[in-house]
C-alpha cells in the first residue's frame, strides 16, 4: 500500500493530443491535461474559468448565412472602433460601427447606423477572405471578388464613408496578340480570317475587314502589324467606323493597298490597365516600408505589386528609381496562390504553396532594382484566414486547417521557418474559419490566440469530434515556451472574431426561443455567464428586466456574489431575486467548466506505472480568488467558519484539501469543474496517490 | 436487523473500503461490478456457513420419500431445498419442545444421487442453516460479510496483495488464530449473545458430585 505525492506544479502545455497519452516520456506531460473546456491557461501556470461573454447586441439575421465579419480599426490611440461587416444581401455590404462596445448610430447624419456598398455577388467566405490593411483614418480591402475600396473615417465617431479607390495610376497588363500561331484575342478565340485592305500605304488611311470577326470593342487602340512576306508596316487604329471599318494612323508605310491576307498581318492590342472584371482585382493587400502591397488577381494569383513609395494609389512604373512602383511573380514549381500579406521584419508573403518573403540586405530598403522573393517553408497557408502577429513572429494556419504554425526567423538558418505550434493539440484546430490575437495586457503576461473553428468535421479525426463551432484559446509566451490551448465552449456557435486593442468581440450563432439570432458579445473579466447582463445601479426590488434576448432560455442569476435560483427567461426577460441587490445582478447563460487531468504517471524509480491500477485519494488544490469548485463531481468546501449560512459566495485564496477521493484505474485523473458559475483559479493541485503491491 | 442492504450495497461497502468506486448494479459494466457479481454468491454462502448464525437457523419437518434405502436404513427423507450446508444442525423424531437429539440417521445419497437424510424413525424433524437474504442480515454479518469482500475484492480491484492480507486479517484475524478471529470472532460473539446458553444436563456421574 504505497502512497505516493505528486504535485503539478503547473498546466502550461494546456491540452495535449489524445494520441499523446503514451508520451510519459515527455516533460510537456506533466505539464498537461487531458482536457481543458471553458478555462484560459495563465502564462504563470495556472487556469481559470473563461471569461463570460457580455452581451453588446443582435445584429439581426444577415442576408447570407453566416456572413459577418468584425475587423479592428484604430484611428488614433485612444480612438478605436470594431467595424462589423454584414452582407444583407449577396450583393449587399453593411459597415456597421462600434466603440467601445456601444453601436455608432445615425452615421453620417444619414439616420441610418450603417453604411452600405454595393459588391458583386459574394459569399460568406467571400467576405471572411477579404483581407484589409490600415493606415490612420483609411482601411483598405480587398478581394479578387470585387474593386478594392476604403473605409475612412471622417471627422468623428459617426463619420465613416466606403469607396472605390481611384488609382492614380494601375499597372499595365501586357499586350494581347493575335495572328499566326496566336489563336485568341483579348481572351477571344477567333477562328475565322478576314482579309484587311487598307485605302492609302501610308498617312491616315481606313482599314476595311472582309468580315466582323472582331468585336468592336477589341480593336480600339489596337495596331495592325503587317508581317513578311508581304513587306513590313504597321497601324494604329484610331476609330472604328463600323464592326468592319477602322480609322487608322500608318505609323510604317505599307507595301501597297491590296488586300492583305489574315495569315500575314497580326493584331497587338495595346498595353491597358491591370485590376478590372477581366482580369480579376487584387486580392490582399498590407502597408510595408512606404508602400501599399497588393498580392494576388484571380488571373494573376502569384503576383505581388508594390505601389510607388508615399503614393499607395500609384503602381504603374514609370523611370524605375529607387521609389518607383514594381510587380514580381512568385514562380517557383508549386502554384503559389498568395493568401496573405504581412508587413513584418521583412515583407510576408502567404501562398497557397509556400512562405515567401523579401529578403533586404544590410537593412536597405525594397527597390525595383533589388526587389526579389526568396522562398522559405512549402507549408502553404489555408485562404481566408488573416494570419496574425506577434512577438515577432506570424501565426497562419496551414493549408490544410489542421495545424497553427508560426512563420518566424531562424538566426540560425538565417531564413524562415514555420514552426508547428499546435503540434501536441492539433485535433483542437477543426475546419478554423477565422483568427485574432490578443496581444498580453496589464492583467494577463501571455499573448491569447483565438481560432474559430467552423462546423464542418469531414477530414478530421475522431479526436476533434464535438469541437465543431468552438472558439480554441492559444496562451502563448514564446519566451517562457508556453503555448496552452484550451476551448471555449457556449449555447451557441462562434462564427467570428475581432479584438479591438485587448477586448475581444465574438458572433456568436444562438438558437432563442427556435429562432437563429446573431449576437455581437464581448469577453468581460467581471462577468461569469454567457450572453450575460450585468445591472449595477437603481435598485428597486427583486425583479429586473434584463434579458429579453434570451427569451425562453434558463438564466443563472447572480446577486452580489450570491448564485441565485435559475430562472427560466420570459419574453420580457424577467430576473427575479431573493432580495434586492445591493452592488449588482448579473443574468446570463451558464456554461459548463470541465479540465481533466493527465493519468497519472508517478515516475518512480522501478520503471513507469503505466499500467499499474492506481488511485488518487486525496487531492489538494491550491486556489486563487476562487468561489466554488469541484473535484471529481464532490464540491471542494470554500465556507469558512464562522459558516455564513449560504450568504455571499466567499472568495479563498489558498489551499483547500479533499480527502476521501475513491476509484482504481490504470488512467488515475482528477475532474476539476464548477457547480456554480462564479470564478475560480487553480493555480497547481497536490494529490496523494495509492498504488503498488 | 440492518433493513434495507442488498447486495450491491453491501459490495460498495467493500468498494469504498478498498477506496474504489462504487457501483450502480452487478451488470453496469464496469470492472467492480464484474469482479462482485463473480466473487459475492459463493463468499456470501461461505461466510454464511462459517458458524450457525442464529439467523440462518431454521426448522422443517422432513418428508419420506416412498422409495426406501437399500443399506442398513430403512427410511429416506428428502432434505429442504435451502439448506446452505447440506447437513442438518440436529434431528429430533417429535416436534414436542424438550424433545432429545436423535442420532441414528446419516446423509447419504439416494439411488438417484441426491443427498437424502437416512433413518430408522418414520418422523423426522431437523434443524438446519438456511441461506438467508440481504435484507434480513443483522449489522454483524453485514459487516463481517463486508470485510469478506473486501479482501477478496483487494486485489482485483486495487492490485495491491498487501491490501487482501490487511483485509483478511480485518475479517477473520491471522493465521495463528486459525483464521477463527478478526471481526469474524466479534460478529460470532455478538451472534451468541442472544442464545440461550447451554446447560448441562443430568448425568450419572456428575450426580454424585
Amino acid at each position: 500500500m504505497s502512497r505516493v505525492r505528486q504535485y503539478q506544479s503547473n498546466f502550461t502545455i494546456g491540452e495535449i493530443d489524445p494520441l499523446l497519452r503514451g508520451r510519459v516520456d515527455i516533460e510537456q506531460y506533466y505539464s498537461s491535461v487531458e482536457k481543458a473546456k471553458n478555462v484560459i491557461f495563465e502564462p504563470q501556470g495556472g487556469f481559470s474559468r473563461r471569461p463570460g461573454l457580455k452581451y453588446v447586441g443582435d445584429l439581426g439575421t444577415p442576408g447570407v448565412t453566416d456572413a459577418i465579419r468584425l475587423i479592428p480599426f484604430e484611428y488614433s490611440t485612444g480612438q478605436t472602433y470594431l467595424l462589423l461587416l454584414m452582407l444583407t444581401s449577396a450583393t449587399n455590404l453593411r459597415l456597421t460601427v462600434y466603440k467601445d462596445g456601444v453601436l455608432q448610430t445615425n452615421l453620417n447624419g444619414s439616420g441610418n447606423n450603417y453604411v452600405d456598398r454595393t459588391v458583386s455577388t459574394f459569399t460568406a467566405t467571400n467576405l471572411r477572405g477579404l483581407s484589409y490593411t490600415q493606415n490612420a483614418d483609411t482601411m483598405i480591402l480587398t478581394h479578387r471578388a470585387t474593386a478594392p475600396f476604403t473605409i475612412v473615417r471622417g471627422a468623428g465617431d459617426t463619420n465613416w464613408t466606403i469607396a472605390s479607390i481611384t488609382f492614380e495610376g494601375k499597372p499595365q497588363v501586357k499586350p494581347s496578340v493575335w495572328g499566326g500561331s496566336f489563336t485568341t484575342f483579348g481572351g477571344t478565340s477567333i477562328t475565322s480570317s478576314p482579309t484587311v485592305t487598307l485605302s492609302a500605304t501610308s498617312g491616315v488611311a481606313k482599314a476595311t475587314f472582309s468580315s466582323t470577326a472582331y468585336g468592336v470593342s477589341v480593336f480600339e487602340n489596337d495596331r495592325i502589324i503587317v508581317t513578311q512576306p508581304k513587306g513590313f508596316g504597321s497601324c494604329e487604329v484610331v476609330d472604328m467606323l463600323s464592326n468592319t471599318e477602322a480609322r487608322v494612323n500608318i505609323l510604317i508605310p505599307f507595301h501597297s493597298t491590296d488586300a492583305i491576307n489574315a495569315s500575314d498581318y497580326s493584331i497587338e492590342s495595346e498595353w491597358s490597365d491591370n485590376w478590372n472584371g477581366n482580369s480579376g482585382y487584387p486580392h490582399t493587400c498590407t502597408f510595408h516600408e512606404g508602400r501599399l502591397y497588393f498580392g494576388g488577381t484571380s488571373v494573376e494569383p502569384m503576383t505581388l505589386w508594390g505601389s510607388k513609395v508615399g503614393d499607395p494609389y500609384n503602381f504603374r512604373p514609370t523611370e524605375g528609381l529607387d521609389d518607383d512602383a514594381f510587380q514580381v511573380t512568385l514562380t517557383t514549381d508549386k502554384v503559389n496562390t498568395i493568401t496573405a500579406l504581412r508587413s513584418g521584419r521583412d515583407l510576408q508573403i502567404f501562398t497557397t504553396g509556400g512562405e515567401f518573403f523579401i529578403p533586404q540586405a544590410d537593412l536597405d530598403p525594397i527597390t525595383p532594382s533589388n526587389v526579389a522573393v526568396k522562398s522559405t517553408t512549402k507549408r502553404g497557408a489555408k485562404p481566408n484566414i488573416k494570419p496574425v502577429a506577434t512577438e515577432g513572429g506570424t501565426f497562419f494556419i496551414q493549408r490544410q486547417g489542421k495545424a497553427l504554425r508560426e512563420f518566424s526567423f531562424s538566426d540560425v538558418e538565417l531564413s524562415y521557418v514555420s514552426q508547428n505550434v499546435s503540434v501536441l493539440a492539433s485535433h483542437l484546430i477543426v475546419d478554423p474559419l477565422a483568427m485574432a490575437i490578443r496581444p498580453a495586457t496589464d492583467t494577463t503576461e501571455g499573448d491569447l490566440l483565438m481560432i474559430v473553428n467552423g462546423t464542418s468535421t469531414t477530414g478530421y479525426r475522431s479526436a476533434s469530434s464535438g469541437l465543431g463551432g468552438k472558439l480554441i484559446f492559444y496562451m502563448i509566451n514564446k519566451q517562457q515556451n508556453i503555448v496552452a490551448p484550451s476551448f471555449a465552449e457556449t449555447d451557441g456557435t462562434f462564427i467570428d472574431i475581432g479584438v479591438d486593442l485587448d477586448t475581444i468581440y465574438v458572433v456568436v450563432k444562438r438558437t432563442i426561443n427556435s429562432a437563429t439570432k446573431y449576437y455581437l458579445e464581448v469577453f468581460d473579466d467581471d462577468y461569469t455567464t454567457d450572453s450575460s447582463v450585468q445591472k449595477t445601479s437603481s435598485f428597486s426590488g427583486t425583479s429586473y428586466n434584463l434579458v429579453a434576448h434570451l427569451n425562453a432560455k434558463t438564466a443563472k442569476v447572480i446577486r452580489d456574489d450570491i448564485v441565485e435560483s435559475d430562472v427560466t427567461v420570459n419574453s420580457s426577460g424577467t430576473i427575479t431575486t431573493s432580495a434586492q441587490p445591493s452592488s449588482y445582478i448579473e443574468a446570463g447563460l451558464d456554461f459548463t467548466v470541465q479540465v481533466i487531468t493527465n493519468p497519472v504517471e508517478p515516475r518512480l524509480p522501478d520503471g513507469v506505472s503505466i499500467s499499474q491500477k492506481k488511485r488518487i485519494l486525496e487531492a489538494t488544490p491550491l486556489l486563487y480568488r476562487t468561489q466554488n469548485l469541484t473535484i471529481n463531481g464532490f464540491e471542494v468546501p470554500l465556507q469558512t467558519l464562522p459558516y455564513s449560512g449560504g450568504g455571499a459566495v466567499p472568495t479563498i485564496t489558498g489551499m483547500k484539501k479533499m480527502h476521501g477521493l475513491t476509484g482504481y484505474d490504470t488512467d488515475a485523473k482528477l475532474t476539476i469543474s464548477q457547480s456554480k458559475p462564479v470564478f475560480f483559479t487553480v493555480l497547481s493541485v497536490d494529490f496523494k496517490l495509492a498504488l503498488g503491491l | 436487523m440492518a433493513s434495507g442492504d442488498t447486495d450491491v450495497k453491501i459490495c460498495n461497502k467493500a468498494l469504498l473500503l478498498l477506496g474504489a468506486g462504487a457501483i450502480s448494479s452487478f451488470s453496469d459494466g464496469s470492472t467492480q461490478a464484474t469482479a462482485c457479481s463473480t466473487l459475492y454468491p459463493d463468499i456470501k454462502k461461505t461466510t454464511l456457513g462459517m458458524y450457525p448464525w442464529s439467523f440462518t437457523v431454521a426448522k422443517a419437518t422432513l418428508t419420506r420419500q416412498t422409495a426406501t434405502p437399500n443399506n442398513e436404513w430403512t427410511y429416506q427423507f428428502t432434505l429442504p431445498n435451502d439448506m446452505l450446508n447440506g447437513v442438518p444442525r440436529a434431528v429430533r423424531t417429535s416436534s414436542s419442545a424438550g424433545s432429545p437429539i436423535y442420532k441414528n440417521w446419516e446423509i447419504a445419497q439416494a439411488s438417484d444421487g441426491t443427498a437424502v437424510l437416512m433413518t430408522e424413525s418414520t418422523t423426522i424433524y431437523i434443524d438446519y442453516q438456511k441461506a438467508v437474504g440481504e435484507t434480513l442480515m443483522p449489522h454483524y454479518f453485514v459487516n463481517l460479510l463486508g470485510y469478506q469482500m473486501a479482501w477478496h475484492l483487494a486485489e482485483v480491484i486495487t492490485d495491491q496483495t498487501t491490501k487482501s492480507q490487511y483485509w483478511k486479517e480485518i475479517a477473520l484475524g491471522t493465521v495463528t488464530e486459525n483464521l477463527r478471529g478478526g471481526f469474524f470472532r466479534q460478529a460470532c460473539n455478538i451472534d451468541a449473545g442472544g442464545q440461550t446458553p447451554s446447560v448441562v444436563g443430568d448425568y450419572l456421574l456428575t450426580d454424585v458430585r
